[in-house]
């Protein structure tokens, strides 16, 4: 799978919970899903409900806790689908 | 040092978490969910339980300069009386004061009662300005010379450029409301 589809199907997932529109614009592996994006906390945890069903894996506790940027979320998916 | 989360409880209803199961097991821990399950309005005990953990969280997080992490389940509540809640992180414990009305629900967590605070509970629109009036008349400092910063971690404090000083000041907004509670200078 490629960086560049994951990208655009976290993009797909993340966009309903997103408070800061201009963050989507730059949409990249740095862009923070709470600064850049302003979606809140618990909207972060159906973001990671979502991730697990859109890619079907399962994102445990530890993982959750370190994905506060688009490109923690790509490393976590590329790492549950080895 | 303090830590709050206010939250809209119309907007929160009309997600229905608490029908959410792998929500909830993500957020709560056993004990956590059996007080859910246990309430009348189980969607109110838990955003009571949410809030609490998220004031404790912001708290904890300015306390010991922590990288922003998202974890609710480290967070153990539990409900004592008066609508208090007692929280604890590893092995430091909090207490969360709670305000409950019918259209949204305020968590505050603080330290210890050696400092007076002040609060506010807004309805939108209301942006940063208004946050820095509300400090500027609460502590007697010109609000010319205030402005509001986040450090590298996202903790917000406001800048006094005079004495070229940091206070402390904890912010939440959510749906139709928003909050901002700092400690009185001088108390």
């Amino acid at each position: 799978m490629s960086d560049i589809n994951i990208l655009s199907r976290l993009k797909k997932i993340v966009t309903p919970y997103v408070q800061r529109e201009e963050g989507l614009e730059n949409f990249n592996e740095a862009t923070s899903f709470i600064n850049d994006l302003e979606i809140n906390s618990a909207n972060l945890v159906d973001v990671v409900l979502d991730v697990e069903d859109e890619f079907d894996i399962e994102i445990d506790n530890d993982s959750m806790e370190g994905m506060l940027t688009v490109g923690d979320a790509k490393t976590i998916i590329l790492q549950k689908l080895k | 040092m303090i830590g709050n989360d206010i939250i809209d409880l119309e907007l929160a209803y009309s997600e229905k978490k608490s029908e959410n199961q792998r929500f909830r097991k993500k957020v709560f821990s056993k004990a956590e969910n059996d007080l859910i399950d246990s309430t009348l309005n189980s969607e109110l005990t838990l955003w009571h339980l949410w809030a609490s953990k998220e004031a404790t969280y912001k708290l904890h997080q300015r306390k010991f300069q922590l990288e922003p992490k998202l974890n609710p389940l480290r967070i153990e509540c539990c409900l004592g009386k008066s609508q208090r809640v007692q929280v604890a992180i590893k092995n430091e414990y909090y207490s969360v004061y709670t305000k409950i009305t019918s259209k949204y629900l305020y968590a505050e967590a603080r330290l210890n009662k050696s400092y007076e605070l002040f609060r506010e509970i807004y309805k939108q629109p209301v942006n940063y300005h208004d946050y820095l009036k509300n400090f500027s008349e609460a502590n007697n400092f010109k609000l010319d010379n205030l402005s509001l910063k986040k450090d590298q971690l996202n903790i917000p404090s406001i800048f006094n450029s005079i004495s070229e000083k940091n206070f402390p000041i904890s912010i939440t907004h959510h749906g139709k409301f928003a909050a901002i509670v700092f400690p009185l200078i001088n108390s």
